[in-house]
């Protein structure tokens, strides 16, 4: 599903990460690492938001050859999530829906499991960390993406919620086949969610561990 | 003399106030120099009467009531700019010592130090108005000169007394917030976002902009009409320099981009696609110049004029993409462009220097906009 190639990262011309190789195949996917190791950096680069040297293949769709189709394949939700403040969630979805080109509804059910209908319409300059984790985790879920990648899921979220999004990270894996990569300090619960491998950011690359 | 509350105040605010908006200042201050110095004069004016007393009578505004009403405007807008700065800064924790020291002066004393404290940030607007008042005693007009200095003072004092006020408030020390809502929701497709910041977050830097824009291309057309004498290279250089007033928009909006949109790069959006919302988006930016600019001009000079301020503005916005958020850099390097862009039209290059800025943006944004640096 993913391959990473000869991937480089520097900031400042300082290295933060070299990852000569990797694959990953379908399924969930959990990368655990101590701050500052390169967790996000890895996720935003598979995103396509920051720039990298090497290469990355998605479904053998490059990042480099294809960026409109690579983009269209992944999706990608931060673990402090930035917005501008004068949207509301409800454009914020539908801003998304555009871009990923999303089924029509396709969000209706994400937003009501959330309970996220009653504050929808208000500015997000208004919403709270948890509220905006929560819309940043509907707007992953938009579209079709074969990987969907969360930066940090586990924190600001409440327990309740956490179930939920376990939910819709099941349903979405066993329905239509979504890989996913989730970044997190702490351990994922193996009964709420069954992860197929585990990835380790240290020593400024990307080790793969038993699963 | 000036207290200590003064000093305190100036150390804080004024300081603060000037570092904050280095950028915008430098722009405004260059655009109006290289605008009374450079196109003025340009085809309506031969060398006779370019004499050093005419060239400062056009560096200022005394003669002219309707120059002198947009200039006031620009004044005020300064003026609530830096009310906004100031306020932004009372609720900073570390000045909120300010709140339990300061307002247990008598009152008249706090005026006096808040007085000073806005006289340094309008410095800019006081060493102009000075200029132009002693240039209009000159030419014997003392009406708008008094004026002047009148509008000057109730500006400071004004301030001043607003800043008492908020300070001796219950509620300082709040963070300010002043939000300007519609009764209704405008769409917000994509490439209108920068849009929406303008009028949510760049209010006064935003009218700035505009009354700097819209002043150029009308006391420009206005010393055309009265030479009788339309003269493309003119146009283009008024329209240029309207364009150059944007540059803080430009700044602001790569800075918008970097900060608040980095998820964006994530949307299946080719650049060619994102390059004609920014078309699109620039052509909307310049909307109240497009029409004054088709007032003023016959369609198809206007048609031409337009593609080579969205082709300047592109070219603009192209070298942030390269430079990156260094005002220090970025600002040196537009005004050799300017100038470059100058002398390109004085020589007849109009055309020709539009489709190379145009194609010059659309490079730099193609090679740039996936690496862009990270903000961390």
């Amino acid at each position: 599903m993913l391959r990473i190639a000869d991937f480089k990262k520097s900031y400042h011309q300082h290295p933060v990460l070299d990852v000569p190789s990797l694959e990953l195949g379908p399924g969930i996917h959990w990368i655990k690492g101590v701050n500052g190791s390169g967790k996000s950096t890895l996720l935003k680069a598979i995103a396509g938001i920051i720039d990298f040297s090497g290469d990355m293949l998605l479904d053998n769709v490059s990042i480099r050859q294809q960026p409109v189709h690579y983009r269209r394949k992944v999706n990608f939700a931060e673990a402090e999530p930035v917005f501008p403040e004068f949207l509301t969630g409800r454009e914020m979805v539908r801003l998304f829906a555009t871009a990923k080109q999303a089924p029509a509804g396709q969000e209706t059910p994400y937003l009501e499991s959330m309970q996220m209908q009653a504050y929808l319409d208000q500015p997000l300059g208004s919403y709270s960390s948890g509220m905006l984790k929560k819309l940043s985790l509907v707007l992953a879920f938009t579209g079709t993406p074969r990987l969907i990648l969360l930066d940090e899921p586990l924190i600001t979220l409440d327990t309740a919620s956490l179930d939920i999004l376990y939910g819709w990270i099941r349903e979405r894996y066993t329905a239509h086949g979504t890989s996913f990569l989730l970044s997190s300090h702490q351990p994922i619960e193996q009964e709420a969610l069954v992860v197929n491998s585990v990835l380790q950011t240290a020593d400024k690359t990307v080790k793969q561990l038993a699963g | 003399m000036i207290s200590p509350l003064s000093r305190i105040l100036i150390k804080i605010f004024s300081r603060g106030f000037y570092r904050a908006n280095a950028g915008l200042l430098l722009s405004c201050f260059v655009i109006i120099v290289s605008y009374a110095i450079l196109i003025t004069p340009l085809g309506t004016m031969n060398h006779e009467l370019f004499a050093v007393s005419e060239l400062f009578v056009i560096l200022t505004f005394i003669s002219n009531p309707i120059t002198l009403s947009i200039i006031f405007l620009a004044w005020l807008l300064y003026t609530i700019k830096s009310w906004q700065y100031v306020f932004q800064q009372l609720t900073i924790p570390e000045n909120g010592f300010l709140f339990y020291s300061s307002t247990s002066l008598p009152r008249y004393k706090q005026l006096t130090g808040w007085w000073w404290m806005q006289f340094v940030i309008t410095l800019p607007l006081t060493m102009y108005g000075l200029l132009a008042v002693g240039f209009g005693i000159a030419h014997q007009q003392y009406l708008y000169p008094a004026l002047t200095l009148l509008y000057l003072f109730l500006l400071i004092t004004t301030s001043a007394g607003i800043y008492v006020w908020k300070a001796n408030q219950p509620s300082a020390g709040v963070p300010y917030q002043f939000s300007f809502s519609l009764p209704f929701r405008w769409p917000k497709p994509f490439f209108t976002l920068f849009l929406h910041h303008i009028l949510h977050r760049l209010k006064t830097g935003g009218l700035l902009t505009k009354a700097i824009s819209v002043f150029c291309l009308l006391s420009g057309e206005y010393s055309v009409a009265n030479n009788n004498r339309h003269d493309l290279r003119v146009a283009g250089l008024v329209v240029l320099t309207s364009v150059a007033a944007h540059l803080y928009l430009l700044y602001q909006e790569h800075r918008f981009e970097l900060m608040t949109l980095p998820f964006t790069r994530n949307f299946p959006y080719s650049r060619n696609r994102l390059f004609a919302y920014s078309i699109i988006q620039y052509l909307l930016l310049l909307a109240p110049e497009i029409i004054l600019l088709f007032i003023l001009e016959t369609p198809l000079l206007a048609t031409l004029l337009v593609c080579y301020a969205i082709a300047a503005l592109i070219c603009f916005r192209g070298l942030l993409y390269q430079i990156g958020l260094q005002m220090n850099i970025y600002l040196p390097v537009v005004f050799a462009v300017y100038i470059l862009l100058f002398w390109m039209i004085m020589y007849g290059f109009l055309w020709q220097s539009a489709c190379v800025n145009l194609l010059l943006g659309y490079l730099l944004f193609y090679n740039r906009y996936y690496k862009l640096p990270p903000l961390v």
